[in-house]
């Protein structure tokens, strides 16, 4: 029951039930006022009238009594009584019904002086007849008027009587029709003012809920889940309510867990890139810095004031801004001749020098959008110091190793050529076996001297355009007697005539020698050497091509690796630092070299240099004649 | 008529160097003068005015190379020829020395006959 008064519909319901219980109260309110003027009037139309009608009668009766008697002082004596007798019925008829009707207190004593009233005209009546007739005229006029207009006047009296009460009975009738009138208006108001309060209050009541609510939905949309909403009614709304903090409960909680969540998310990633002891510079794709370390802090002398700066307006240094900006080009390039190491910028104060290595990436979206580019600099100081040491060392122990190497070398061609006296034959073959060791010797400390002088820079590349053609002709032309002996074809195909470089012609030459040397090396009578070159965008590509043993897969890589010897090398006059320097080289020219292999089947040294000038055009020509 | 001996000094502080090549020269038939320091090896030079000199860079007490620039600035030696046997193959070095006014450097270890070849392009 409870629940149905706290619902909303209760509410509602009580509010038409109150209507309706006022609407009743009218309507009995109504119905008893029908009533008691209803009643009123019946007391004049019944009780009163009767009494009057009685009285009327009556009065009739005893005036014709009157001339009854008249008749009888007049002679006709029997026809007089006869009448007299017929209307003394007649009035005591009326008389008994008047007296049955006794509605008002006076009614009764009226009646009562009535009755002996009469009583006495009846009595005076018989006395009338004993009289001579003579003497009756006389009687009438003096005693019996007396007593006829004496009881008349009674009956009159009793009709007044009546006639006053039923006066009093219709004024009483009005009085309560205006009573009833202004008592249905009042109480008819009343229920209106009733009924009006009462409908404000049910509406706010019900309203005022629904606002709160309302109020609430509009701050937990604005994300303020403190404010709970107070549930203070049991209805529906106050169900909806307590759901609704329960929602809002929900709702912070899994808000308190995303914010946590993120906020964790926040401090691991800061803790991480805090944590990351090489400098981290984080960009976005306007080039603004949104994050940075602690390292880059010291490095680039930062403060939290660059965040949302653009990198060149904080970081003065063209080099890097174009590393960062380029580093989607570099980190596309599936080729692997155009796949550049990461550079390396000097990013010391004044005359303190610090080489880092720009190690530059672009995260993307799924859209493929660059979100921002993650810049890290390895700080590579120190090796390259340990570098220049390792250099330095090489180039010193060579030098030192020169000096002996020079009197040994002299003293055994000395002792060879019998400068010194006469040597038999066992004696020639030791000493030529010495001086091909310190041949050996002597060409291990002249690579050794190049690569470090390679490695550390310090070499000077005589770069000029130069045609490809003539240079390999050039090259090869030393090593066409080596082939014949092995019986191995060596030739140059598909070069283009005018196909230039823009390089250093001593160096490539010696690159050429080395890997057309090494093929030598590897191949055996029947096999074929051949060197082919191409053009392709602005690059040549040149090919050392040959049908030898091949290498194995996982030394592809490793060649090229400081005195690095695959298991079938059974060369003794290697220095093992061959493709070393070649390596060395053609990065010194921007280039790539790699080696591609199937084993026991051939062999191809690729490498990259940069073509001479505007020769792009012809280039394309060369590139379409060899595609032929 | 007498052939007088073309005289060759070798300015050179590695003992075994000397040894060798001064065999090897007067085997040739030089007259050979040795210096194992720069000092010496400038007086001697100014005293005797050899033929050809041979010189090394990297000796004690006074640098190759100043001896050269010292010997080309006298008048009375400034004629001798002067060929560098160095272990520095740096460019520089290279460079420095041709230009000081030597007739040739060559880098170490150098063979018996290039050693030869190049003295007989000079005397």
């Amino acid at each position: 029951m409870r629940k149905i008064v706290n619902s909303l519909a209760g509410k509602i319901f009580l509010g038409y039930f109150l209507i309706i219980l006022i609407l009743l109260l009218v309507v009995v309110w109504a119905i008893i006022n029908f009533n008691q003027l209803s009643s009123a009037i019946n007391n004049i139309m019944e009780e009163n009238y009767r009494s009057i009608q009685a009285s009327e009668q009556m009065i009739e009766a005893i005036e014709r009594q009157d001339s009854a008697i008249l008749l009888i002082i007049g002679g006709q004596g029997q026809d007089g009584i006869q009448a007299f007798r017929r209307q003394e019925q007649e009035f005591l008829k009326w008389y008994s019904r008047a007296e049955d009707n006794i509605t008002i207190p006076e009614e009764e004593s009226i009646l009562e002086n009535l009755n002996s009233s009469y009583t006495e005209y009846l009595l005076n009546f018989d006395h009338i007849r004993e009289l001579q007739p003579d003497q009756r005229q006389e009687y009438y006029n003096y005693e019996y008027m007396n007593i006829f207009t004496g009881t008349k006047e009674i009956i009159r009296e009793l009709r007044s009587v009546n006639q006053d009460t039923m006066i009093q009975a219709q004024q009483e009738a009005d009085m309560r029709a205006v009573n009833a009138r202004v008592s249905t208006v009042i109480i008819s108001i009343i229920g209106i003012i009733i009924a009006v309060i009462s409908g404000l209050y049910l509406s706010k009541k019900i309203i005022s809920p629904v606002r709160l609510l309302q109020s609430g939905i509009k701050k937990v949309a604005a994300k303020n889940f403190n404010q709970k909403l107070t549930v203070n009614s049991s209805d529906e709304i106050g169900e909806l309510t307590s759901e609704f903090n329960k929602m809002i409960d929900k709702l912070q909680e899994y808000e308190n867990v995303n914010v946590r969540k993120l906020l964790e998310e926040k401090e691991k990633s800061e803790a991480i890139v805090n944590h990351i002891s090489s400098p981290l510079l984080v960009t976005d794709s306007e080039n603004r810095i949104i994050m940075f370390n602690q390292e880059s802090k010291n490095l680039l002398k930062l403060t939290e004031s660059v965040i949302g700066k653009h990198i060149l307006e904080v970081i003065n240094n063209k080099k890097l801004f174009e590393i960062i900006v380029n580093s989607e080009k570099n980190n596309n390039t599936e080729n692997r001749a155009e796949k550049k190491e990461a550079p390396i910028l000097n990013l010391g104060q004044e005359s303190d020098d610090r080489f880092f290595k720009v190690l530059s990436n672009q995260v993307k979206n799924n859209q493929g959008e660059t979100k921002f580019t993650v810049t890290l600099l390895e700080d590579i100081t120190r090796l390259k110091e340990i570098d220049r040491l390792k250099s330095d060392f090489i180039s010193t122990v060579s030098h030192e190793f020169r000096t002996p190497l020079t009197s040994i070398t002299m003293a055994l061609n000395m002792l060879a050529a019998e400068d010194v006296g006469d040597i038999n034959s066992e004696q020639q073959e030791l000493i030529s076996s010495s001086l091909e060791d310190c041949e050996r010797l002597t060409n291990l400390v002249e690579d050794l001297l190049d690569l470090s002088r390679m490695e550390s820079g310090s070499i000077e590349l005589d770069i000029r355009p130069f045609n490809i053609k003539n240079l390999v002709e050039k090259t090869i032309s030393h090593f066409h007697e080596q082939a014949k002996n092995k019986s191995v074809n060596l030739e140059f195909e598909n070069i283009p005539e005018k196909l230039a470089v823009q390089a250093d012609p001593n160096k490539i030459s010696w690159v050429i020698s080395n890997l057309v040397g090494n093929a030598l090396r590897y191949t055996s009578a029947g096999d074929k050497i051949s060197i082919s070159a191409v053009q392709r965008g602005s690059k040549a590509y040149l090919e050392v091509f040959d049908t030898g043993m091949g290498i194995k897969s996982e030394h592809l890589e490793k060649i090229f690796d400081k005195f690095f010897r695959s298991d079938n090398n059974t060369s003794e006059t290697g220095s093992g630092l061959g493709l070393a320097i070649a390596k060395e080289i053609i990065t010194a020219h921007q280039g790539r070299i790699w080696a591609e292999s199937s084993r026991g089947e051939w062999t191809k040294f690729t490498f990259t240099l940069p073509t001479a000038g505007n020769r792009k055009k012809d280039g394309d020509k060369n590139e379409n004649n060899t595609a032929d | 008529m007498v052939i007088r001996m073309k005289t060759i000094l070798l300015i050179e502080d590695e003992k075994n160097i000397l040894l060798v090549y001064s065999k090897l020269l007067k085997k040739a038939g030089y007259r050979v003068l040795t210096a194992e320091n720069g000092i010496k090896g400038l007086e001697i030079a100014q005293e005797s005015k050899p033929d050809l000199i041979i010189l090394d860079l990297l000796i004690p007490k006074l640098d190759g190379l100043v001896i050269l620039e010292t010997l080309k600035e006298e008048e009375n030696t400034a004629d001798i020829p002067v060929v560098i046997i160095s272990a520095n193959s740096n460019q520089d070095s290279i460079e420095n020395g041709l230009k000081a006014g030597a007739e040739n450097y060559l880098v170490k270890p150098v063979s018996r006959n290039e050693l030869m070849l190049e003295i007989k392009k000079h005397i």
